[in-house]
């Protein structure tokens, strides 16, 4: 069971009115150097299991499986167009033995096992960005909105076969793709009871939940304690928008969410941040925990955090009180 | 006379069918690998991890991109 909050969850009413806990963490020993090459070329997505952690390195296409103290193992697929193979994947999930792969530039999805065998894949009409696996016969892909053809729905229900099951979820349209874009960036994360989380990376607080069918159970509004930070970006005809970034990254686990806060960069951009926002189910800000880098990615295990730096490197942290 | 003028309005219909099916099939090739090649910088920009300016400006550059090959003014 997570330490965190743990106080806090015995006396809930007192939780509410208090102040985030705050937590640091301890970096896990690693095999392989900090400071030597690393093996990551752009790591994009992470999943684990009781014994390994597996990230997805879009430039490499592949997935480079490490043990969870963070020592390299082997790689999972090369880049091509076969079975098994990978062009540009953007989006990884494990469940039971399988790995699931959004196989972006190949427009498919993929399944192969642990060990890297193939076991199935199937075709889809749209650039997959995410995927998440509900069950075998259930998986959710989450699709990059081209921008050109109005309105889009994102979430795309399938089943086992791949045959199509539902669409959920309208993309932000506006007529500007750059800025429809960046509203455009949801995560998906998984949640007990074969439910899922539609978290927003920007323009919005609301964690919406789904059902595997798609149908929406009900929406959480994250805490004002928890800041959504906003910047100017140049639009259309030499203008400037206000986008509000709300996470640059998340996890979920065991019915919190892990929201990774952006911070300003040197040159007064918004990019990856050195904390992470703990939520609690009933959207409250139970915590907030320090990292020693700039984090792109997260996955949290317990008291584990798997994690990708700004220098793409595969960080492992063990949480501590502060 | 008509006969000729039936015949000649013919070969130019079919010769000018033979010039521009080619031309046709190119374009389209050309508009689909432009949006491809779109859909693969929007990919990699949206991944970068770069700052959110920095991402929007690389995303502003794919769709310049995607003009300029749309408008034939690069080599696919």
């Amino acid at each position: 069971m997570l330490a965190i909050g743990l106080g806090c969850h015995n006396q809930i009413g007192i939780c509410r009115q208090a102040l985030p806990l705050q937590y640091s963490v301890r970096e896990v020993r690693q095999e392989t150097p900090v400071d030597g090459p690393p093996p990551l070329s752009r790591p994009v997505a992470l999943a684990y299991d009781e014994s390994r952690v597996y990230v997805l390195d879009m430039d490499d296409h592949d997935i480079k499986v490490f043990s969870r103290s963070g020592v390299f193992e082997h790689t999972i697929g090369r880049k091509g167009q076969g079975p098994g193979e990978f062009h540009l994947p953007s989006g990884l999930d494990r469940l039971g033995g399988r790995l699931y792969v959004a196989d972006s530039a190949n427009r498919r999805v993929q399944v192969v096992d642990t060990k890297g065998g193939y076991i199935s894949g199937f075709r889809v009409s749209f650039s997959p960005h995410r995927v998440l696996a509900l069950g075998p016969d259930r998986l959710v892909v989450m699709s990059l909105p081209s921008g050109r053809d109005g309105q889009e729905k994102v979430l795309h229900g399938f089943d086992g076969k791949g045959e199509p099951l539902w669409e959920a979820a309208d993309s932000y349209f506006s007529r500007d793709s750059v800025y429809d874009l960046m509203r455009n960036r949801w995560f998906i994360l998984r949640a007990p009871g074969g439910e899922f989380l539609l978290v927003p990376g920007a323009d919005g607080r609301l964690i919406r939940r789904l059902d595997a069918d798609g149908t929406l159970l009900g929406e959480t509004e994250v805490s004002g304690k928890y800041h959504s930070q906003e910047i100017e970006i140049p639009v259309k005809e030499g203008k400037k928008r206000t986008l509000r970034a709300f996470c640059w990254n998340c996890a979920s686990d065991r019915e919190r969410l892990f929201l990774l806060v952006p911070e300003r960069t040197d040159d007064g951009d918004l990019g990856p941040g050195k904390t992470i926002a703990v939520i609690d189910r009933a959207g409250g800000l139970e915590a907030t925990i320090a990292v020693p880098e700039r984090l792109t990615r997260i996955a949290v295990d317990g008291k584990t955090i798997f994690s990708i730096d700004v220098d793409s490197r595969l960080r492992i942290f063990t949480l501590e009180a502060k | 006379m008509k006969k000729v003028i039936a015949l000649t309005l013919a070969a130019v219909f079919f010769l000018t069918a033979l010039l521009w099916l080619p031309q046709s099939s190119a374009a389209l090739t050309r508009s689909d690998v432009c949006f491809n090649d779109w859909g693969v910088c929007r990919i990699r920009a949206f991944q970068s991890d770069e700052g959110i300016v920095r991402t929007t400006l690389w995303l502003t550059v794919c769709d310049v991109a995607l003009g300029k090959c749309l408008l034939g003014f690069t080599r696919i």
